[in-house]
């Protein structure tokens, strides 16, 4: 409880300074922590700062009419949710969360601006970024609840880094498409 | 070697590049079936059905289910699969903390492979390293996170003496299989274009292939 207090009051203050940098970093870390504890709570706050940084940095979100309620509302939320760990009120706390997420989903659908949901973008990209990692596709979905359809083709579409390349290999590719051959056509076609 | 029990990831790269048909024709040579569990179904059926932008591949996947092309399998691994996480989940420790190398879906596609002593189609990376090279995944680890990975060396044999005779391939290699066995002639004007542009379209599905070995590929395949 005391390390999601320090925690929250760091999403707080980025958040009151609008520090769209900060929330990134705060989110990446948690993704990180969150693979290591296996700890679904910690993804979530993660994706909520994932969600209040892209927030923060796009100007369509705060020329909307409900932008001044939405800021009040989010740092309203923020406040109860180090409160409630203050309190050690893990039921208060889990319902802040998820006010935050309401209030951002409803200004994600006003905005209508594209057809699929900011918290549901954040979570495709952290669970990209779990794999990343080195967690399994089922865990990286798991943690960040992402279909496994879009973080698929998410991951397609990042880049192989060369260290991916060299420590994903496994077995040879001749050998894995001799295999191959065993399985259909056994001695036909090895 | 007569079943290949298919992983979510593999059935969602090829049903999503509109492969079908190489499950198609290739199942005559496989002398078997190609399983999947209950749990893969809903992961590739029942829940993207729910959203308007997956449910044609989920529709897609369906009916290769009806038509008997693909089977499901409604055994209950959850045991098995648990022994198996037990097993690879206390293989790497970052700070002693344990860290969660494979999940229930992944390890109950791996128990019943074990089960069936059939073959693996998986094409989401961890697992596969797992079985197959876990020295590398350990190393990739302590990269990523920056920290020292250790391993367990009385869990990691434990675990190699479970998965050892696993084998796994990936969706690329049954299209690389398609192409050697010449099902892209006919189907394509020009066979090796269509055999390259079809590793890429896995390989940006989410398959765990690598440009090196697309490269490779289309070397030794002529």
């Amino acid at each position: 409880m005391v390390k999601f207090t320090a925690i929250m009051e760091r999403v707080k203050s980025a958040w009151v300074a609008k520090n769209p940098e900060a929330l990134r970093f705060i989110s990446n870390t948690l993704i990180e922590e969150a693979s290591l504890h296996h700890d679904k709570t910690l993804a979530k706050v993660s994706l909520l700062c994932y969600s209040l940084s892209k927030i923060i940095s796009k100007i369509h979100f705060k020329k909307q009419k409900t932008w001044g309620e939405f800021n009040k509302d989010i740092t309203h939320t923020l406040s109860s949710a180090v409160m409630a760990l203050n309190e050690g009120n893990g039921d208060k706390f889990t319902e802040s969360l998820h006010m935050a997420e309401l209030a951002i989903h409803v200004l994600d659908k006003e905005s209508g601006n594209f057809a699929t949901f900011l918290m549901d973008k954040a979570r495709i990209k952290q669970a990209s970024r779990l794999y990343s990692l080195g967690r399994s596709l089922s865990d990286s979905a798991d943690l960040t609840g992402a279909p496994k359809d879009e973080v698929m083709l998410y991951i397609g579409s990042t880049r192989e880094t060369p260290r991916e390349e060299k420590d994903f290999r496994g077995v040879n590719l001749k050998q894995r498409f001799s295999t191959t051959k065993t399985i259909f056509g056994g001695e036909k076609n090895a | 070697m007569p079943d290949l029990i298919c992983d979510s990831s593999s059935i969602i790269t090829l049903f999503d590049n509109c492969f079908a048909w190489i499950f198609e024709e290739l199942k005559e040579d496989l002398n078997g079936e190609y399983i999947l569990l209950k749990a893969v179904r809903s992961e590739t059926v029942d829940n993207p059905k729910q959203s308007k932008r997956f449910r044609l591949k989920a529709m897609r996947i369906e009916r290769a289910i009806r038509n008997g092309l693909l089977t499901i399998d409604s055994s209950n691994m959850e045991k098995e699969a648990i022994k198996l996480e037990n097993s690879a989940n206390k293989i790497m420790s970052i700070r002693n903390k344990n860290i969660n190398l494979i999940h229930r879906g992944e390890s109950e596609a791996l128990a019943f492979a074990l089960k069936k002593n059939a073959a693996l189609l998986i094409d989401e990376r961890t697992t596969r390293a797992l079985i197959e090279d876990p020295k590398s995944l350990q190393d990739y680890l302590s990269f990523k996170y920056k920290k020292t990975v250790s391993i367990d060396k009385d869990a990691l044999q434990r675990f190699n003496s479970i998965v050892k005779d696993v084998k796994v391939i990936r969706s690329s290699e049954m299209v690389a299989l398609a192409y050697e066995n010449k099902l892209f002639e006919g189907r394509f004007s020009h066979p090796k274009h269509a055999f390259e542009a079809s590793l890429y379209a896995c390989k940006f599905g989410g398959c765990s292939v690598s440009e090196k070995e697309i490269r490779e590929y289309l070397k030794i395949l002529r």
